[in-house]
């Protein structure tokens, strides 16, 4: 027998990948051999479940609760492979509606990118410290995670920015519509150079803490590096069920086996 | 018997306007030919000691004008390590009288400097002429370009309308290129850049030249700018290093003593302009140095508020309080208020999102 254990763990983008497991749980699969996934349920531990908790010697660890939970819900002869989506939108903070200062920055690895017109140009380093300080909580997650357990750990880059403007003001929730009199996402081109350097920052704390980053699905991703209009959700901040599959098939191509099934954390 | 000396007032006499009164009480401003206002925009630029003046200008509630105070992602601490805010726009500190000129130059179009960019040793780009502007470098040639493009663009607003212009003169000394005559402010090798004879060269700036420039800079000014006044001092901290072969202490005072006698030219030929003494308030014999720092050179807080406390009595008629014109934020959003509600609104409706899809 051999079954591999992809865990879930995370937060909003984990939706791409239920999304994409819902249908297939109907889907027959070899019980001695397969990726079987187990998702953490947010549903049934809150929105304000904290992964990291202060440890007894000081500094931070994964949730003794959520420690019990995985060695009780994964059989003990899987393998195990940790699968974060932890945080994901501290780029999203600054773009789904544009700022009352619009600002601008050159990305160092795309200098050439179109530039927006009119804004203040702010030096990346500033905005690459504004991003790490916005992610900060949900990195703190990755390292007690990686912490916790030998098993590898995998983070998954947030998906590509949404490029169809008009979707993206269509598909703003309340939330945002009411903060603004006429409400205006953030500049396409802006939407992606955030989404690029929160992914910088993001994969250098991942490697830093020996936790392979893993980028989106190159499939994915159009012409100009936008999500593929074909992988949207239905808001304005996730990718949808065929996005999640992508995910899911690169993962299984990766270990070398087929779905194997899955359930909730 | 008579002489015009008898007739002068008291401060005109050593031992009546220093030896016999407080040190802290010394007051060397006898004339100043313009008040400042409330709502004068006031802008600031020169060598560190322009540094003091600016912060207390902003403290005492004045219009401290800056036309670049940095976006509102950068906090107040990041944005001032980026130099914004330090004086009126991010040009970094401009010791010479060329230095300003050419900046003035630069940002009007006048002026097209041949040195571009300089690489930094540990990765990154610096601008030849605010090479420590940007802490870790420019992280490309495009951002440092581009930037440049809005700093110089800052800084053609800040002339055209400010109504004062402080400029506080630090050094005759300074390093330019040979190709054109640019000035830096550090020599090339120090902070980015590499030194070489064949490109550069050392100039101890005499005082026809340095006379020149500021003219030159103060007709340009006052082209863009008809009603602009200014404001001149002198750095009273020492020179750190002389690159004249000959003892620090007498390049400082050739140094301090030339720029000095430029102000007094200038103020003599151009009405519009004053000179605040800050440099005898802080060196003055009178203080027997107590307002320098152990260094012999950092001038101590007691120093910059004597200054200011002359300057702001002078110069503004404000003795203590604050004006009570002081500018009001517009009302609506600050842009600060704004990333904050996002990423609450982010984050709740993610999570909400999440438990709304466990429901299926």
């Amino acid at each position: 027998m051999s079954r591999i254990g992809l865990i879930f763990i995370g937060h909003s983008h984990l939706s791409s990948i239920v999304s994409a497991l819902v249908p297939r749980a109907g889907e027959s699969y070899d019980p001695e051999e397969g990726c079987e996934y187990f998702i953490f349920n947010t549903m049934q531990h809150g929105a304000e479940f904290q992964f990291s908790v202060p440890g007894e010697n000081g500094g931070f660890v994964l949730n003794p609760e959520l420690v019990r939970l995985i060695d009780e819900r994964v059989p003990r002869n899987y393998q195990r492979v940790f699968v974060s989506m932890f945080g994901g939108n501290a780029h999203n903070a600054l773009t789904l509606l544009e700022h009352p200062m619009p600002f601008d920055f050159v990305l160092p690895e795309e200098p050439s990118c179109p530039r927006i017109s009119g804004a203040e140009l702010v030096a990346y380093g500033v905005i690459s410290r504004f991003i790490f300080n916005l992610a900060e909580p949900y990195m703190l997650n990755l390292a007690t995670l990686k912490n916790a357990f030998a098993d590898p750990v995998i983070h998954i880059e947030s998906p590509p920015p949404l490029g169809d403007d008009d979707f993206v003001l269509e598909n703003l929730e309340g939330y945002f519509r009411d903060q603004a009199e006429d409400p205006k996402p953030a500049p396409r081109w802006l939407r992606y150079k955030l989404w690029r350097l929160h992914s910088a920052r993001i994969r250098e704390h991942a490697e830093a803490h020996g936790v392979e980053f893993l980028p989106a699905p190159a499939e994915a991703i159009d012409e100009d590096g936008f999500l593929l209009r074909s992988d949207y959700g239905t808001d304005s901040t996730h990718a949808g069920a065929s996005y999640g599959l992508r995910i899911l098939k690169q993962l299984e191509a990766r270990m070398g086996m087929r779905y194997g099934g899955w359930s909730w954390l | 018997m008579s002489t015009p000396y008898r007739s002068l007032p008291s401060y005109t006499r050593w031992s009546k306007a220093l030896a016999s009164i407080p040190y802290a009480e010394v007051d060397p401003v006898t004339d100043f030919p313009f008040r400042l206002k409330p709502l004068d925009k006031v802008a600031t630029a020169g060598s560190c000691f322009a540094q003091h003046i600016a912060r207390h200008l902003s403290k005492s509630g004045f219009n401290y004008y800056v036309v670049e105070p940095g976006h509102p992602l950068g906090n107040g601490a990041i944005n001032e390590e980026y130099g914004y805010g330090v004086f009126s726009a991010r040009y970094g500190n401009l010791y010479t009288a060329a230095q300003l000129l050419q900046t003035a130059q630069r940002a009007f179009g006048m002026f097209y400097p041949v040195e571009d960019i300089w690489t930094l040793p540990e990765g990154g780009f610096a601008d030849p002429f605010r090479p420590a502007i940007q802490p870790g470098g420019f992280t490309s040639r495009e951002e440092l370009m581009a930037d440049r493009e809005q700093h110089l663009a800052a800084i053609r607003r800040m002339f055209e309308t400010l109504d004062v212009f402080v400029f506080t003169l630090g050094l005759t000394e300074a390093w330019r290129c040979r190709s054109d005559g640019a000035v830096l402010p550090v020599c090339p090798g120090v902070h980015g850049g590499d030194y070489s004879d064949d490109r550069y060269e050392f100039v101890n700036f005499g005082f026809e030249q340095v006379l020149k420039d500021m003219k030159a800079f103060l007709r340009l000014l006052r082209s863009v700018n008809p009603a602009a006044r200014v404001i001149l001092t002198v750095s009273p901290v020492p020179l750190i290093a002389t690159a004249e072969n000959r003892h620090v202490l007498v390049s400082t005072t050739y140094s301090k003593s030339a720029l000095r006698t430029v102000c007094e030219e200038l103020i003599r030929q151009f009405e519009w302009t004053a000179y605040f003494p800050s440099f005898e308030i802080i060196s003055g014999s009178y203080t027997r140095g107590r307002y320098f720092a152990e260094d012999l050179r950092s001038v101590t807080e007691e120093g910059v508020q004597h200054v200011m406390r002359l300057f702001l009595k002078h110069a503004t008629g404000l003795e203590g309080g604050i004006p009570s014109e002081v500018l009001q934020e517009p009302p609506g959003q600050r842009p600060d208020d704004f990333v904050a509600k996002m990423t609450e609104v982010v984050n709740t409706i993610c999570e909400e999102e999440l438990i709304e899809l466990s429901l299926r």
